[in-house]
């Protein structure tokens, strides 16, 4: 029995710690601490020293989570890189994670070596520990600090935090190598070495990333199972090229590449799981590592680490950028940015424990330092991000804009996804005239009715839109769907509209602007007319094509309408476009279900109103 | 249709100086006379008929007043900006202080609508709008009305 008791101790401690995490980073966010040292550093306080006293110092165990959680980690970075939109700045970025990170780790470890009682060999040791950028910390500094840069700066960030990874992975496993074999000066071997890895891993991941989208598209299985199969995959791919001699960090991460990249089918759910299991690793490596470390003896360290934590902030990385991102005509303040995000993160803390597993002579001493210099990066640079952006001029206005999408996957056909978006009083979409005409607005749910856009007309507040959008504009609609203060402000009248009183006589309207208005008698109030033609929905807002212009219901008194805006050109906000449903149910014979599930949405909606 | 089609850099006005709508019609209908020898009374009474069916005034100080008669020719059109904007009674209240007039014939048929709409695209732009709203200078008010722009598209 004591077995089973273990277990729900292991379990329940485990929980716990996750649960406090979540729970302290709502306190701490909004002190601006980054969440990621939140979780650090209550893995600290159960630790050994701290309140929770737990001892834990299992490296295998470390390594395991830590492989099993990055393999996680980067797989998901490369399925959020796309390609498309970050083709100015591939080679740069590619460039900075590749030569950069082996600038770094050279520079960085000749100053560990000169001071240090270090080899050269494991001087590059601990350069190569703490050279990467941190992917999960860069992402989640940039993304959730509400920091929006020029694009050119943030996809180099964003590229280059997600691919050196794998990079600094493989060339860290490759000088604890040479370190154990008791060799003290790098050779030529171990650059041969870095490219057999480096080769076997972008080999085995671009073929095994496209065999399992390829599985994925044409293999039908239970719809629940879409994101495990790809996690599984994942995990898969990265242990098998690494057993093959192959870097198993960058397959994974080029697998995902490859997936994000290419139409999958059931997408928005594998990116959604993956949002979470992202979640998850980061945690869960977080709170290991937190545990792992040991205060006192990480004080003793204080003053070596405080060193190459300087070095590597103030030298190591500035060198690497500049040698780096010169030739590409980068400005100044874009470098002094880019150097000074060299965040550190869990996978410098993942790094360190291997030298520990592998048995390498200064093994606590590696740990310690990179310990010490994520904390201090995390601390320093992560809190300093905003100030710096803003110091540079880099930073764009702030948008912290809320987004909340529902993605619905399409059975069957992999280029189009079914986005439905929440519309809010501030939503941006409510100040434009019209949607991008590559999205097209299928149905609209107001009021726990289901419309199609023509009965829908323009978009209000606390509506429910869905379009039907090709997967790789979406990030374009998402931004019309987030809040923006600057809305309401813009919601006045619309712009470029005519108002004419309803009582206006047809004649003496049609005398103006030659309005094809069919056989309406000439007496007859335009108000009337429109009344009539737009049946018995008269609602404000309401909409009538004509050629060249439309009617638009402004304001309606004792039933009648009152107003009418006459609408020149063509800004509109959702075009009327009645063929476009029957042409979907054609294309999508599921469409049914959708409906289906929309209503219960809708219903469900309505029942948390009440 | 360009407005370079419609407007020459005789027919912009500013600064005008208006104390009322009717007056600033009175003084487009003048300024018709003048530029493009249209009678002045049937300018006016055609302007008004059209006010008379609902303000033309279309939000953020800009008013588009328009009037389709006899005498026109062609689509000609007048630009003005106030001294001091006056009360249009425009769909969002605000006081009009940019005028853009359009002179349409009886059979200019689909030509008037896309000269409208002409206008009213180019003064959607709020960066239009101010950049007018920054200079008195006749010339410069034509060059940014009939300025080459990309796409005009909200």
């Amino acid at each position: 029995m004591t077995g089973i008791y273990l277990v729900n101790t292991a379990l329940f401690v485990g929980a716990a710690l996750v649960l406090i995490g979540i729970f302290s980073s709502l306190v701490a966010t909004r002190f601006g601490v980054p969440l990621l040292l939140v979780f650090l550093v209550v893995g600290m306080m159960a630790g050994q020293e701290g309140p929770g006293g737990i001892v834990f110092n299992d490296y295998q165990a470390t390594y395991f989570v830590g492989s099993l959680a990055l393999s996680v980690i980067l797989f998901d970075g490369g399925l959020r890189t796309r390609l498309s939109t970050f083709q100015g700045v591939l080679a740069p970025s590619l460039i900075l994670a590749t030569l950069g990170v082996l600038i770094t780790a050279t520079v960085a470890g000749l100053a560990a070596w000169s001071v240090l009682d270090l080899s050269p060999i494991e001087g590059l040791l601990l350069g190569s520990i703490v050279a990467s950028t941190d992917a999960a910390a860069v992402f989640f500094l940039l993304r959730t600090g509400g920091l929006r840069l020029q694009s050119r700066v943030g996809s180099t960030l964003e590229i280059e935090s997600g691919t050196n990874d794998p990079i600094a992975v493989f060339l860290v496993l490759i000088v604890t190598e040479l370190a154990l074999s008791g060799e003290t000066m790098p050779s030529p071997d171990l650059l041969l070495r870095f490219a057999q890895q480096g080769l076997l891993g972008a080999v085995f991941g671009l073929t095994f990333g496209a065999a399992a989208v390829w599985v994925l598209n044409n293999i039908t299985m239970a719809g629940g199972l879409h994101p495990l199969f790809v996690v599984a995959s994942a995990i898969l791919i990265s242990a098998l090229t690494s057993l093959s001699g192959g870097s198993g960090m960058l397959a994974v991460y080029m697998a995902g590449l490859v997936m994000g990249n290419r139409p999958t089918r059931a997408f928005p759910s594998i990116t959604g799981f993956h949002e979470a299991m992202t979640w998850l690793c980061q945690i869960v490596m977080f709170l290991v590592l937190g545990l792992l470390v040991t205060p006192t003896e990480l004080l003793d360290y204080a003053l070596p680490g405080a060193f190459v934590a300087f070095v590597l902030t103030f030298v190591a990385r500035p060198v690497a950028v500049w040698l780096c991102l010169t030739p590409f005509g980068y400005a100044r303040a874009d470098k002094l940015f880019i150097s000074w995000v060299g965040l550190r993160g869990a996978v410098s803390i993942f790094l360190a424990a291997i030298p520990t597993l592998a048995g390498v002579e200064h093994a606590p001493l590696f740990f310690n330092i990179a310990f010490f210099v994520v904390l201090f990066s995390l601390l320093f640079q992560g809190s300093t991000l905003k100030i710096a952006a803003r110091k540079l001029k880099l930073a764009l206005k702030s948008s912290t804009h809320k987004l909340s999408r529902v993605e619905i996957d399409i059975p069957g056909q992999v280029e189009q996804e079914i986005a439905g978006y929440p519309i809010g009083s501030d939503t941006i979409i409510l100040g434009l005239t019209r949607v991008p005409s590559w999205a097209r607005p299928l149905l609209v749910v107001r009021e726990g009715n289901i419309m199609d856009k023509a009965e829908a007309g323009a978009l209000r507040p606390g509506d429910y839109a869905y379009f039907l959008v090709p997967r790789d504009r979406l990030p374009r609609l998402d931004s019309l769907f987030r809040e923006s203060p600057d809305v309401a402000r813009r919601l006045g009248p619309l712009f470029g509209e005519l108002s004419i009183l309803g009582a206006t006589k047809i004649s003496e309207l049609a005398g103006f602007y030659d309005l094809d208005l069919g056989d309406a008698p000439g007496d007859l109030a335009i108000g009337d007319w429109l009344a009539q033609k737009l049946g018995t929905q008269v609602a404000l807002d309401e909409t009538l094509k004509l050629e060249g212009a439309r009617f638009v219901v402004r304001r309606l008194e004792g039933g009648r309408i009152a107003r009418i805006g006459l609408q020149l050109d063509a800004i509109m906000r959702v075009e009327p476009d009645e063929r476009l449903l029957q042409r979907i149910e054609e294309e999508v014979d599921e469409l049914g279900r959708l409906r289906r599930w929309l209503r219960r949405l809708s219903r469900r909606q309505r029942r948390r109103k009440t | 249709m360009e407005l370079s089609d419609i407007i020459s850099v005789e027919a912009v006005r500013a600064p005008l100086k208006a104390t009322s709508k009717k007056r600033l019609l009175q003084d487009i209908a003048d300024m018709a006379e003048s530029v493009y020898g249209l009678p002045s009374a049937a300018t006016y009474s055609a302007l008004m008929e059209r006010e008379a069916l609902g303000p033309t005034g279309v939000g953020r100080g800009v008013g588009i007043p328009h009037a389709r008669f006899g005498d026109v020719k062609q689509v000609k059109g007048l630009f003005v900006r106030l001294e001091k904007p006056v009360d249009f009674e425009a769909i969002d209240r605000q006081p009009v202080d940019l005028v853009f007039a359009l002179f349409a014939p009886e059979a200019a048929g689909a030509e008037h609508l896309k000269a409208l709409a002409r206008v009213s695209r180019t003064l959607r732009s709020e960066a239009v709008c101010a950049k007018l709203r920054s200079t008195f200078e006749p010339s410069a008010l034509y060059a940014i009305l009939t300025e080459e722009r990309g796409s005009q598209a909200a």
